[in-house]
């Protein structure tokens, strides 16, 4: 019995570590800002100056009067207004295996959009989320507001 | 309490209930504009060419047709937010003598030209990316672009060894500039991409 529990333990803390290794992969940095910028990782909340970098599940928080620029691994560029919300949800860029993800819900504010390789390899794969609709897109540049 | 009741009901719909999600394609760098599509449950609107937007208000209801929406419109209601948008990433393309490992001299003399934009648009992260044409097999063409992205590199570093956050990959034959059938020899696909975001 007792080496059954030591057996789900070790499973468990497998898992436990794969999940880190995925959420600690670099996609991306914040290379502008005005105002407060604000990065929420594993629940905890600070703010960020550029040249931070950002994993997958981050959520970056702009203040009033704020802006953020975000540059991805594919050359995908974020730009978000004051009051904006994204919690980013899926990053894959790997050409090698063929693998594309890059997928984030947006809860509030506005923000522009602006293609990478992703957008080129893989445009089916790009999925924005709002509370009230959903944006695909493909090989483009576009502004989209919650106000 | 009667008294609190409108009160409330008039705060909640004003605080987020009737917000607007609004979708506007704009032009590129290149001054061309792709697609984009805005779902709900009810069903989808295409915005296709620059300056146009749809929207939708209340959950469920159906995207509004698209619609022209002028560009000094846009700069005047976004125009913070226009202006808040970083450099777009650069890249400069480096090509190679046929069948070897060594840089043509054009793009050799590039090579100062790519440090120097490192250093003027910091923080940056720059990757150093090979590709090849569709000529062979996979897993050899990955090796080979690996390969030249790695000579590309040490000449980077010899010229500044202080460059940071350089990251170097391979796309092998995944990614080409110029689209081709497989087992086609394209001398513009083989080339190492350095992008610099």
């Amino acid at each position: 019995m007792k080496r059954i529990w030591i057996v789900c333990m070790l499973v468990f803390s497998a898992t436990l570590v794969n999940a880190g290794e995925m959420q600690d992969q670099d996609i991306g940095f914040l290379k502008s800002k005005t105002g407060t910028v604000a990065l929420i990782r594993a629940g905890l909340e600070r703010s960020v100056e550029p040249g931070q970098h950002l994993f997958v599940t981050d959520t970056i928080v702009t203040g009033p009067q704020s802006s953020a620029g975000v540059v991805f691994q594919d050359g995908t560029v974020l730009t978000l207004g004051a009051v904006t919300s994204i919690e980013m949800q899926k990053y894959l860029f790997n050409p090698k295996e063929e693998q594309y993800g890059f997928e984030f819900y947006m809860k509030r504010g506005e923000l522009i959009y602006s293609s990478g390789k992703l957008g080129k390899l893989a445009p089916e794969k790009i999925n924005v989320k709002t509370p009230r609709a959903t944006v695909g897109v493909r090989g483009t540049r576009f502004l989209l507001s919650i106000r | 309490m009667q008294r609190v009741l409108p009160l409330v009901l008039l705060v909640l719909l004003f605080s987020g209930c009737c917000k607007r999600t609004t979708l506007i394609l704009l032009p590129d760098d290149t001054g061309t504009a792709g697609e984009a599509t805005l779902h709900t449950e009810k069903g989808e609107m295409v915005v296709n060419t620059a300056y146009t937007q749809t929207s939708v208000g209340a959950s469920g209801t159906l995207p509004t047709p698209a619609i022209a929406i002028a560009p000094e419109k846009v700069q005047k209601k976004y125009g913070k937010l226009l202006a808040a948008q970083p450099q777009s990433p650069e890249s400069f393309i480096l090509y190679f003598e046929a069948g070897g490992t060594s840089l043509t001299s054009e793009s050799e003399a590039m090579l100062p030209v790519v440090v120097q934009a490192v250093q003027q648009d910091a923080p940056v992260e720059v990757s150093i990316i090979g590709h090849s044409d569709t000529q062979g097999n996979a897993d050899f063409n990955y090796a080979l672009s690996l390969q030249r992205a790695e000579i590309v590199h040490r000449l980077l570093f010899d010229l500044s060894p202080f460059m940071e956050r350089v990251s170097v990959k391979s796309h092998g034959e995944k990614d080409l500039l110029v689209q081709t059938a497989d087992e086609v020899s394209e001398p513009r696909n083989r080339r190492v991409e350095i992008m610099i975001r």
